[in-house]
């Protein structure tokens, strides 16, 4: 990251986390005492406008409760979520459901996370009328078409039920739907981990060009370290529900001051079956 | 002697939408002691592949069609299923990816590796308890875990066990299906490491199955790429590495994010699988691939060369091809080389 970027993103990050703290209440057993597990403890971190923040750390490290608290999915049990310096938490109504329509999020899984029974144009429609953008229906079915064809599909398919897509098409519609309210910040929860490596291409391909377009902001969740090294300005890595290790991805990957974060790193395969790496573990 | 010799397996599935055949002319062999990886993406074959050897094949559905495969020098497949049973478990080992749904829930972990050896005769009593132990010992889980349910065990306990339960009869051939994909980086890399070291000191065979690059890079000796039913490119680890023939696996090494690509679009292969219930006549990557030409869709590419350690499927290499050009540009093989090297913190 250069010197100027960083004063940027300090200057004005577009989305802020302050202290976040998510505590889930465990019970062993109907008499036993509730216990408490932070799955999130104290996390801060800001993204600067049109970058890309990566979140990477192993299974329960508590990298996806960050994104759903983000998205208002979830409430924090404490902490501050600032979008352009404005508290979220402190708003009601409809400054609130405005917000909503600021953020988006896509799945990891897009056989879960598009409704089966909703054709492609339903469910591109729906969250235009929710936050009633376009005038008419017409006007609407004529954005979800428009959609559709800057993900790479055709508007032939808007009356297609999510069955008749592919693994790779399916994660298009879900990053269609996510950008149908214009939004301008996106977290992406593992958005290609269930997807083959020639359509994961595919799929970071577009979404750099819809951030090189649109001045999107991203959140990358991810324990892919591959694509982290390939497409993130930043990366924070997180363990236990902390953050262990920040900075430019760059100077992270190269010269990583955690041991966990190198723990990490040592146990990315190493893709040269000359320099075998997982022997050494 | 190869362990395991497989000669143009064909495997197919009954569907609604016709004749379905996922395993294609599949033809390959594993030595004692070492690795083979079958690589492919989802729907390539590969796992079909597998369950086929051991003849766990989905029936009525499914059904192997013709082929050859030997164990030890004996065709499995004029074996009957009770003929198989000595077989499957004892000298041929499998573990899948999901190790919840491949152990049983309501029994113990100590209850299924000791029913492992019961049933084999290999072991009763406190022999087998004994020998439950040490198994769960070499991967790394406590004697405790032998009282404990499945569920009660994290994901990367749950494979260990799997695993243990598959090693515990001394398996001369272990057949691997994403064993991996289902776990943490790091919990993946013990595990990976674990079956190299108890390949070393048992010498067992291993058979892995994996669309992961980088795993096949970490473990394999030898590689067998799969595309649409069949074997496309075959040899021995560091070379296809080092220079990827076929046009398939060079665009799978170019699509690998990797910081050698920041700031430019990945390569893609565009177009999609053909469908495996009408195959095309010709090479069925004709239609992705960037070399294509008028052979390509007319006639199926045999392997080339024909007797060489590093043959590939395809016409760019046939010694009398029609082709001005002959093999794939020095320039695409030095793309895929540079995403190797240029692979995090390698």
């Amino acid at each position: 990251m250069s010197t100027e970027h960083a004063t940027a993103a300090n200057e004005a990050p577009l989305v802020e986390v302050r202290g976040l703290v998510k505590e889930f209440g465990i019970r062993q057993g109907i008499f036993s005492r509730q216990k408490w597990h932070r799955a999130v403890d104290d996390v801060s971190f800001s993204v600067g406008r049109a970058r890309t923040l990566a979140l990477v750390g192993e299974s329960g490290s508590g990298k996806s409760t960050v994104g759903l608290m983000l998205l208002d999915l979830l409430p924090p049990t404490s902490g501050d979520i600032l979008l352009e310096g404005r508290p979220v938490a402190a708003l009601r109504g409809r400054a609130r459901l405005a917000l909503c329509r600021r953020m988006q999020i896509v799945f990891q899984d897009p056989y879960a996370s598009l409704n089966a029974r909703l054709t492609v144009r339903e469910t591109l429609v729906e969250p235009l009328m929710v936050h009633g953008i376009g005038a008419s229906a017409s006007e609407r079915e004529r954005r979800a078409g428009d959609l559709l064809e800057d993900v790479g599909l055709s508007r032939t398919q808007l009356d297609r039920y999510p069955h008749e897509f592919s693994g790779g098409q399916r994660q298009r519609i879900a990053i269609a739907r996510a950008l149908s309210v214009e939004p301008d910040f996106i977290v992406l929860d593992e958005p290609t981990s269930a997807l083959d490596v020639s359509v994961q291409s595919q799929i970071l391909n577009l979404l750099r060009r819809l951030q090189r377009e649109r001045g999107l902001t991203y959140l990358f969740i991810t324990h892919n370290l591959g694509v982290v090294d390939y497409f993130a300005d930043d990366v924070a890595v997180m363990q236990q529900g902390r953050i262990v290790e920040s900075g430019p991805a760059g100077a992270v990957f190269d010269s990583p001051r955690q041991e966990y974060t190198r723990k990490l790193l040592r146990a990315v395969p190493s893709f040269d079956p000359a320099h075998r790496k997982l022997s050494s573990l | 002697m190869a362990l395991l010799k497989v000669e143009d397996l064909r495997t197919v599935i009954r569907s609604r939408a016709g004749l379905v055949r996922p395993v294609d002319g599949v033809s390959f062999s594993v030595e004692p002691g070492q690795t083979l990886a079958l690589v492919g993406e989802s729907g390539c074959g590969k796992s079909m592949t597998a369950l086929s050897l051991l003849q766990l094949v989905p029936e009525p559905a499914g059904l192997i069609e013709s082929g050859r495969v030997f164990f030890e020098g004996r065709d499995l497949l004029e074996l009957s299923w009770e003929e198989m049973r000595p077989l499957r478990g004892r000298d041929m080992a499998m573990i899948f990816q999901e190790p919840m749904t491949s152990l049983n829930p309501v029994l113990t972990v100590g209850q299924q590796i000791i029913e492992a050896m019961e049933v084999h005769g290999v072991a009763r009593g406190g022999e087998a308890r004994r020998r439950a132990i040490e198994s769960l010992r070499r991967v790394e889980v406590r004697e405790s875990a032998l009282r404990q349910y499945p569920h009660e065990l994290s994901g990367g306990m749950r494979q260990r066990v799997m695993i243990a339960m598959a090693l515990v009869n001394r398996p001369k051939l272990l057949i691997a299906d994403e064993p991996t994909t289902a776990l943490d980086v790091t919990v993946q890399a013990q595990i990976l490491a674990l079956i190299r070291e108890l390949q070393r000191e048992e010498g067992m065979a291993v058979l892995l199955i994996t669309h992961d690059l980088g795993i096949v890079a970490e473990v394999a000796n030898h590689v067998a790429v799969m595309y649409a039913g069949q074997i496309v490119e075959n040899a021995p680890a560091g070379e296809l590495f080092a220079r990827p023939l076929h046009p398939y696996t060079q665009g799978l090494f170019a699509s690998l994010p990797a910081r050698a690509r920041r700031g430019h679009d990945l390569t893609t292969l565009e177009g999609r699988v053909p469908d495996a219930t009408a195959w095309p006549v010709g090479c069925r990557f004709e239609q992705r691939c960037r070399y294509r030409w008028g052979t390509c869709a007319r006639v199926a590419p045999a392997f080339y060369p024909a007797d060489a350690e590093h043959p590939a499927r395809c016409h760019l290499y046939d010694p009398e091809t029609d082709r001005p050009m002959k093999g794939t540009p020095r320039a695409e093989q030095e793309q895929a080389r540079e995403i190797i090297e240029g692979g995090v913190a390698s």
